[in-house]
């Protein structure tokens, strides 16, 4: 498997009048980590958003591999090879792990409802290869003795696993994470960056969206950071952590001092 | 040019009950955002509490304000047996409309039981038989009460929303009830009163209508539950202002197809009219708010 | 023995009957339900089946089967027609266009005599439907559901009702299969006229009006919208409680409203959530929850 270069031109968007995003360009390389970093409010999600067409983007483009991407509605956008989690963690939390995980094999189906009505040994075997193969995905997760328990039961940590298990299980091109190590601990947040390790060595392009500079800077092989809706640095891990915008951003301005 | 005008007034006194109804419905379905399927019973629990107290002697007004007071106990009746504990018990709100169909039928059967299946009407009075003309057109003392009562009832709930605290709890409950929880409005109360308003604008409504066309009946509920449904697309789910225009508008509808048009659809041209409102302003017709694409 | 069950049969056939007729409607609106559809368009499916199918047998002097194919296609269409512009409404409104496309549907019923009888209805409507033919649909009907709920596409029916936004990222058009869903239930709800029709003798617009719609919401929300025996329990229960109240005609609309009510708050989820009360926890407030909502803060 290998995945999809990413590319978005001069995005913006705006919430009647407020600009949430304001012309942001960046590109993620096929088969690497990008991590989108900033302070709350810089329009990070915004952009997650308007990449999986959950938003309308007012002005650009995004790209998948060269195609057009924006414009799209979310079910096309997933349907190209985009798969993302959501930065509070949205399981249907009454099913069982697998049932959720299950989910993201969609896709995969080939949609036919006689088939389906009918039980064709083409449909049950279908069935059967998506649920083997959401298995071994949560073995890979190490989450595979929660297979039968409802999301709803599971620790906050779990109920991550699941959900990048879940945007696995679509066989994703691109994997988009939303703030994956929120409310983590710091052993959790060091599994999860063992995990994006083992999620790029497969292949996929991640774009990262997280708060925790630490762990960007532990995976990412780019970063891009946002304020207010505006790219304020671009680089490496090294180069952005040294940029005097993105300490003033995160530390704020000494002025008044 | 007098048939026009004649319409006119019927249509006016008419969509005056409507309105009232209309307001109720509007403040549960719309500003609280339950479904409540009883108020139509209220409707009817208001006309023929207002006929008691006419029956018992006494004085038109003050019967209104046993019908007010009596559809506004049933209201708050639904909200502690019915809402409340469903709310508590993390009941979806398809169980509420479930409920309260069914407390609207057990209202409905206690009609039956206490006042029997018979049309009633309400005692004659003289000076409710009234009437003037202006060149042609004929203006019952009736209609100029039940239009008067309804506006007065209008603007003592306009006054309410707008002006006074528990006003000000209901808007603020009706934003999101955790910042009301937050900014310290009692929302249990808030709710109750809510209740008991929109349950009184049934019962005032069902004891004006009862009089305008001189029928109390147990199941006279029903059909005013399905008017109440169409104001609301009319007026926009939630708009107190739209509710008043859609049901004056209900009623001139009413009168003026009757009077007028002579095809056999005209109601449901109506109807497909009312069906086009809400796919073109799913906020009502009196809205210049438009719906964001969620 | 044989003939105890034969004397059984006929003296409630009319029950059974009624029973199997509502519980196929309750599978109707399970449909629309399963995608959080609260669809108040029941009362004008069924009567665009029931009229269809008679004017049908009656005026083209078609055979049962054709006849009630008919009345169903031709719900199932009037669904799709209305479906694509009604399923872009969100919650309560969509709700409320449903009640209107009802009301339509009942007001041309009433008023275009040459074809539904105007006020009067049709009398004398041919029995044609039988109990196994109720039978039948009930049972094609479970086992649809059943195996669509095994199915990918039971999967994102599933998630299009506790998270859309969910199933578009997982690749879901939300947007399409609501709108077979409801097609569907349009259909179904078609059938279950057209067979009504030809059980009763009789049609007329008021059977299928605002009441009839909510009714048919009744029996699967009291059954439970998320079994599979849900809609047939509720439906089954609704019929055959006003028989099993017969003792006191005076006091039966009361006894049975209060019986409902009993039902609703001591078991919220609807009748089969008994099954479920052992493994699971007690609600997260902030789930699904009956309540004065927050309204979005539509900034």
């Amino acid at each position: 498997m290998s995945g999809a270069k990413l590319e978005v031109w001069q995005i913006a968007k705006r919430f009647q009048g407020i600009v949430a995003v304001d012309s942001i360009s960046f590109t993620a390389e096929a088969g690497g980590v990008t991590g989108l970093i900033g302070p709350n409010g810089s329009g990070k999600t915004t952009t997650m958003n308007m990449i999986t067409g959950l938003y309308t983007i007012d002005a650009g483009r995004i790209a998948l591999d060269g195609e057009t991407l924006s414009g799209c509605s979310p079910h096309e956008v997933a349907a190209r090879g985009v798969a993302r989690t959501f930065q509070n963690i949205r399981l249907l939390p009454d099913q069982s792990v697998l049932a959720n995980v299950m989910l993201g094999t969609h896709l995969g189906h080939r949609k036919n409802i006689l088939a389906v009505l009918a039980r064709l040994p083409g449909v049950v075997r279908e069935e059967r290869a998506a649920e083997r193969r959401c298995r071994a995905l949560l073995d890979e997760l190490n989450i595979a003795h929660l297979a039968n328990v409802p999301a709803g039961d599971l620790s906050y940590g779990d109920r991550r696993r699941v959900e990048i298990a879940r945007a696995l299980a679509t066989q994703p091109l691109l994997l988009l994470l939303d703030e994956p190590a929120a409310g983590m601990n710091h052993a959790e947040k060091r599994q999860l960056g063992d995990l994006i390790l083992q999620i790029r060595s497969s292949g996929v392009t991640v774009l990262l969206i997280e708060h925790d500079i630490d762990l960007v800077s532990k995976v990412s092989d780019h970063i891009v950071c946002l304020n207010f809706g505006r790219e304020i640095a671009e680089g490496t891990p090294a180069e952005v952590r040294a940029s005097p915008a993105v300490i003033e951003a995160y530390l704020g301005r000494d002025d008044d001092a | 040019m007098s048939t026009f005008l004649q319409q006119l007034v019927n249509g006016i006194s008419l969509g005056s009950t409507y309105a009232v109804f209309a307001m109720g419905c509007t403040l549960i379905f719309g500003v609280l955002n339950i479904v409540n399927m009883a108020q139509g019973a209220f409707f009817m629990g208001g006309a023929y509490f207002g006929l008691e107290a006419a029956q018992l002697g006494l004085p038109a007004p003050l019967a209104l304000v046993v019908a007010l007071l009596g559809g506004g106990l049933l209201g708050v009746l639904s909200e502690l047996v019915i809402f409340r504990t469903l709310r508590a018990r993390g009941g979806h709100r398809w169980m509420g409309l479930v409920a309260s169909l069914a407390l609207a039928r057990m209202l409905v059967g206690v009609a039956q039981e206490a006042f029997g299946t018979q049309v009633q009407r309400y005692p004659a009075s003289p000076l409710l038989q009234i009437s003037w003309e202006f060149g042609g057109v004929r203006v019952q003392f009736l209609q100029v009460v039940i239009l008067v009562v309804s506006l007065l009832l209008m603007a003592a709930l306009a006054f309410l929303l707008q002006r006074s605290s528990v006003g000000r709890a209901i808007r603020t409950v009706a934003f999101s009830e955790d910042v009301a929880r937050i900014v310290g409005v009692p929302v249990g109360r808030t709710i109750l009163i809510t209740f008991f308003l929109a349950g009184a604008l049934a019962g005032a409504s069902g004891m004006l209508l009862g009089n305008l066309f001189n029928v109390v009946s147990p199941f006279m509920g029903e059909q005013m539950l399905v008017k109440g449904l169409t104001v609301i697309i009319l007026g926009g789910l939630g708009n107190v202002p739209g509710a008043v225009a859609g049901g004056f508008l209900l009623g001139l509808i009413e009168v003026f197809s009757v009077a007028y048009v002579s095809s056999s659809f005209r109601d449901a041209i109506g109807f497909g009219l009312i069906f086009v409102i809400l796919l073109v302003k799913p906020n009502g017709l009196f809205s210049s708010f438009e719906e964001r694409r969620a | 023995m044989s003939a105890g069950f034969s004397q059984f049969f006929a003296s409630y056939s009319n029950i059974i009957d009624l029973c199997l007729l509502n519980s196929l409607i309750a599978y109707g609106l399970f449909l629309a339900l399963s995608a959080n559809m609260f669809s108040l368009a029941t009362g004008g499916f069924m009567a665009l089946g029931a009229y269809c199918s008679v004017y049908c047998t009656m005026e083209l002097g078609w055979p049962f089967a054709p006849a009630v194919l008919a009345g169903a296609l031709l719900a199932a269409a009037g669904a799709a027609l209305i479906g694509a512009p009604v399923l872009r409404l969100r919650g309560d409104y969509f709700m409320l266009a449903t009640f209107a496309f009802t009301e339509v549907i009942r007001v041309i019923a009433l008023n275009w005599d040459s074809v539904t009888g105007g006020a009067i209805g049709i009398v004398n409507i041919p029995r044609y439907t039988e109990t196994w033919h109720l039978a039948l649909a009930v049972v094609v009907m479970v086992y649809v559901v059943f195996t669509l709920r095994r199915s990918y596409f039971g999967r994102a029916i599933a998630a299009i009702k506790q998270d859309d936004v969910v199933a578009q990222s997982m690749g879901v058009n939300v947007f399409a299969h609501r709108l077979s869903l409801f097609v569907a239930s349009g259909f179904v709800c078609g059938a279950a006229g057209a067979l009504a029709a030809h059980l009763n003798f009789f049609v007329g617009p008021g059977d299928f009006g605002l009441l009839r719609s909510v009714d048919a919401l009744i029996y699967p929300i009291l059954g439970g919208v998320n079994s599979l025996a849900g809609p047939i329990v509720g439906a089954i229960f609704t019929t055959l409680l006003p028989e099993a109240l017969r003792f006191s005609n005076q006091l039966r609309e009361i006894l049975m409203g209060a019986l409902v009510v009993a039902i609703v708050l001591y078991l919220p989820g609807g009748a089969m959530s008994v099954f479920k009360l052992r493994r699971r926890r007690p609600q997260t407030p902030g789930g699904a929850k009956l309540a004065p909502a927050t309204k979005q803060a539509q900034s």
